[in-house]
């Protein structure tokens, strides 16, 4: 009876798509079923494995950390297992060590292969290939590698953002500036992986990296190397510095008001307060910002007049400006909150105060 | 005309089919790409960064004076650089602001707050005394949306944080879900996490320690559920051109878009969903060029219900706010004007989310309507049966080896058999009982109905089973 029912099945073109299909299904769940068995016994033996790396390497490795001899006879007992369970057991100490620890690291990563392993993946045409190997190359390439991560100056952003990082530690200012010399940054959040890149160079690097200032394409990028050399090389900052103040670019000028923050002297003042009349409110906000800095007759007179203004942010920066510095400030924001006539300049010295009252309180955390 | 309903049938189901293996293949690009793209060894550049992006957690409140003050105690612990909580109240009738006042010594501030969504009246904005990131508006009911509202006016940072105040987040949430903001080389305005379920969970002051399978089969279904919603269901779309929800329990939003958008629709049922499909249309309108990114990364904790009444208040409240979503911008159906979203994303919704328990039920009575009367071809439709039956199953299976793929939080034998056999018995009883939820949902969309309802919850930790376990608390769609 069965065989007759198959026969009829069969016979029938639609039954015989639908019977198809139902081997083709249970034949998918079977080789499923039997794959998540396998995961689930390979899982198991990877958390044994995990274990035993663990336990028979980890005082080896730290004593390879102190003694180089022993590094090459590490490598040698690490290469026994495999390539994955030693980049699990490694992979923590490339981020938590640094100075001559992240060297001698990075010397065990080269003996155990996982070094060129990581090269051949910077050259993938997959992306996520090219972005896992360029995360690792990041924190652990060496000079040897620069050419490498510098094959990637036209690569993807995740990619190339990364390897502007690896070249931020290994790499001189010339060819940091090729990295990111066409680089554009589309967003003000894209910027972050930047501030990391920038962070990273030593005194002489962001010197030579100023040369090149006003060939990068990118205002965001010019704005964020101005601030940073006004904190790290003031000199070479102030040689752009009045440049930025009339750039048409307003991220170049908002640059132009932090890092006129940061420098402080008394011949900045006349270009903030230029600054703080500015046609884009986001940059007169800025130069409110910063004027706490300078406590004169002038700077008062500009963030009063600020607290009036028509953007909301500008109103607050002054406020917040006024009430960090001291007395005078103070009685301005109290003249304003209680016998003001703008409202919204009221409001805005009102709130000040209170929070000026709040922070004073002891036992008060700021973040 | 039965051959014609057998052929109709076969192509709903083979369309649903192709779409359905189309988003795994899709997820399974998306989630290698994702797994290659997560960045946790630069977590520590990161946090030691002063100009790392602000954000600002909205958590709106309405009658949870039983778990706020821990809620908000566990968000202040989430490892991010800058970082503040708006607790928005929304005319609680309990204690909720009480527990606030007393635990987090608020004071009255007159802290301004733009108006750049109308909302309903806020009567005192609060700063916390001990706690400097922490602020509290207290205003008239007006429903979540208008209490996310208030929260979007009352943040000052470029990115808010919509959460539920009953989800349980990872510590490294925000800092995961902001990665796409820095590192994708396209204007993402917003990121979505994945939700997974904390039924059977072990949970220690609020933080996941152990993931295990719940005793009850009602929440093992929903699980399973879950794998396959979050894990090729959202991260499919985003090779589609986006997704159309955000889980209202945890996304990430750049503020100005969603000002620009409008923000919440004050009476959608479903808000989250609405305000991203709202997003889309509106950037779409402008040409601006952006992205809605859904992150497999698992986020967030929430949990299930695990009796059938709240189940169905649940399911039922999902598929009114589906149907009120997809009846308010009906208009991208097949438009081109709305490329891919209103090409393919809208349509799949539409035809396979919103009308999908309609064309089911249709065909269950078809099903009981042969062998009840005969005359027609049984052999099709038992093979059909079979194949349908099958092809659920194998769709459940691919979810859960994505899972073992990338984040594999559901590790061990017994574990991973007790979830195959769910994926395996969901299909006889719990499909047909939420597909009547679904319906009945439809239903009150149809005529009208509007209310919430509540829902009870057991609690993330229950250390002592004598202790009373239910809360009622508003209930938080996922």
């Amino acid at each position: 009876m069965l065989y007759d029912m198959l026969d009829t099945i069969w016979a029938d073109p639609l039954y015989k798509i639908l019977a198809t299909a139902i081997l083709v299904e249970l034949g998918i769940i079977l080789v499923t079923v039997f794959w998540l068995i396998l995961h689930t016994i390979r899982d198991r033996h990877r958390r044994y494995l995990e274990k035993k790396i663990n336990n028979e390497l980890s005082a080896k490795f730290f004593a390879a950390l102190e003694d180089d001899k022993l590094i090459k006879q590490l490598a040698d007992e690490a290469i026994q297992y495999p390539t994955e369970i030693i980049r699990s057991f490694i992979e923590p100490f490339i981020t938590s060590t640094s100075g001559v620890y992240k060297t001698k690291v990075a010397r065990l990563y080269r003996y155990l292969g996982l070094l060129e392993a990581d090269i051949a993946d910077s050259h993938s045409n997959l992306l996520h290939r090219r972005i896992k190997a360029m995360r690792r190359l990041a924190v652990i390439a060496t000079d040897r590698e620069k050419k490498v991560i510098l094959d990637r100056r036209n690569d993807r952003y995740p990619v190339r953002i990364l390897a502007s990082n690896a070249i931020s530690h290994i790499g001189t200012a010339e060819e940091l500036f090729m990295m990111l010399q066409d680089l554009i940054l589309k967003s003000r959040l894209m910027e972050e992986p930047l501030y990391a890149v920038i962070h990273n160079l030593s005194i002489p690097k962001i010197t030579e990296l100023m040369s090149y200032w006003d060939r990068i394409v990118c205002p965001r990028i010019r704005r964020i190397l101005l601030i940073a050399s006004s904190r790290m090389v003031p000199e070479e900052c102030i040689k752009w510095l009045r440049a930025a103040s009339i750039d048409p670019s307003i991220e170049i000028r908002i640059g132009a008001c932090n890092a006129a923050g940061e420098l402080a002297g008394s011949n900045i003042l006349p270009m903030l307060l230029f600054l703080a009349k500015d046609t884009e409110w986001q940059v007169r906000a800025q130069a409110v910002r910063v004027l706490k800095k300078w406590k004169e007759e002038q700077s008062y007179r500009a963030l009063e007049t600020a607290l009036g203004d028509r953007s909301f942010w500008v109103r607050q920066n002054a406020a917040t400006a006024l009430s960090s510095m001291g007395k005078q400030g103070i009685e301005i924001l109290k003249k304003t909150a209680y016998v003001g006539k703008d409202p919204f300049a009221a409001d805005t010295a009102r709130q000040e105060l209170q929070r000026y009252i709040l922070i004073r309180r002891e036992g008060y955390t700021v973040q | 005309m039965t051959p014609y309903i057998d052929t109709l049938v076969l192509v709903y189901f083979l369309s649903l089919n192709f779409v359905y293996g189309m988003l795994i293949a899709l997820s399974v690009y998306e989630l290698v790409a994702r797994m290659a793209s997560r960045l946790p060894e630069f977590d520590n550049i990161f946090l030691s960064q002063e100009s790392s992006p602000p954000i600002s957690i909205l958590v709106p409140a309405f009658n949870e004076e039983a778990s706020i003050v821990d809620s908000v105690r566990a968000l202040m612990q989430l490892i991010y650089p800058s970082l503040s909580v708006i607790v928005v109240n929304d005319g609680s009738t309990d204690e909720t602001l009480q527990r606030l006042k007393e635990r987090f010594e608020l004071v009255p501030t007159d802290l301004v707050v733009r108006r750049d969504v109308e909302t309903q009246p806020v009567k005192m904005i609060y700063h916390s005394s001990v706690e400097s990131r922490l602020i509290v508006v207290d205003k008239e009911n007006g429903g979540k949306a208008d209490a996310l509202n208030v929260g979007i006016n009352a943040a000052r940072s470029p990115l808010v944080c919509c959460v539920d105040s009953d989800t349980i987040l990872d510590r490294k949430a925000l800092l995961r879900m902001i990665e796409p903001f820095l590192y994708y080389d396209d204007q993402v305005i917003a990121v979505g996490g994945t939700v997974r379920l904390a039924n059977g969970c072990k949970v220690k002051d609020g933080i996941i320690e152990e993931v295990t399978l719940p005793k009850s089969w009602l929440a093992r279904f929903q699980i399973v559920e879950y794998l396959r919603a979050f894990l090729f269901g959202r991260m499919g779309y985003n090779r589609l051109g986006g997704n159309l929800i955000i889980s209202g329990a945890f996304g990430l939003f750049a503020r100005d878009k969603l000002v620009q958008a409008g923000a919440y629709q004050e009476g959608s049922i479903g808000e989250d969903m609405e305000l991203v499909v709202r997003l889309h249309k509106s950037l779409i309108k402008k040409k601006e060029k952006y992205r809605i990114v859904f992150l497999p990364d698992p986020v967030c904790y929430t949990e299930a219900p695990e009796t059938l009444k709240v189940l169905g208040k649940q399911r039922d409240r999902w598929h009114r706010g589906l149907s009120d979503t997809m009846m308010r911008h009906k208009e991208m159906l097949f438009n081109p004007a709305y490329g891919k979203i209103g090409v393919v994303v809208f349509p799949i919704y539409f035809f396979f989310e919103f009308l999908g328990p309609v064309i089911e039920f249709f065909g269950y009575i078809y099903f009981l309507y042969i062998i009840l009367f005969g005359g027609v071809d049984v052999n099709f439709t038992l093979l059909f049966f079979i194949v349908a039956i099958c092809g659920g199953f194998l769709l459940s299976l691919q979810s859960i080896i994505l899972d073992a793929l990338s984040f594999n939080i559901y590790k061990g034998a017994k574990v991973r058999a007790g979830l195959v056999l769910a994926a395996w018995l969901e299909n006889f009883g719990y499909r047909q009982i939420t597909l009547y939820y679904r319906l009945r949902g439809l239903f009150k969309f149809i005529t009208g109905e509007k209310s919430w309802g509540t829902m009870s919850r057991k609690g993330f930790e229950q250390k002592n089973e004598n202790e009373p376990k239910k809360e009622t608390v508003q209930e938080k769609g996922a």
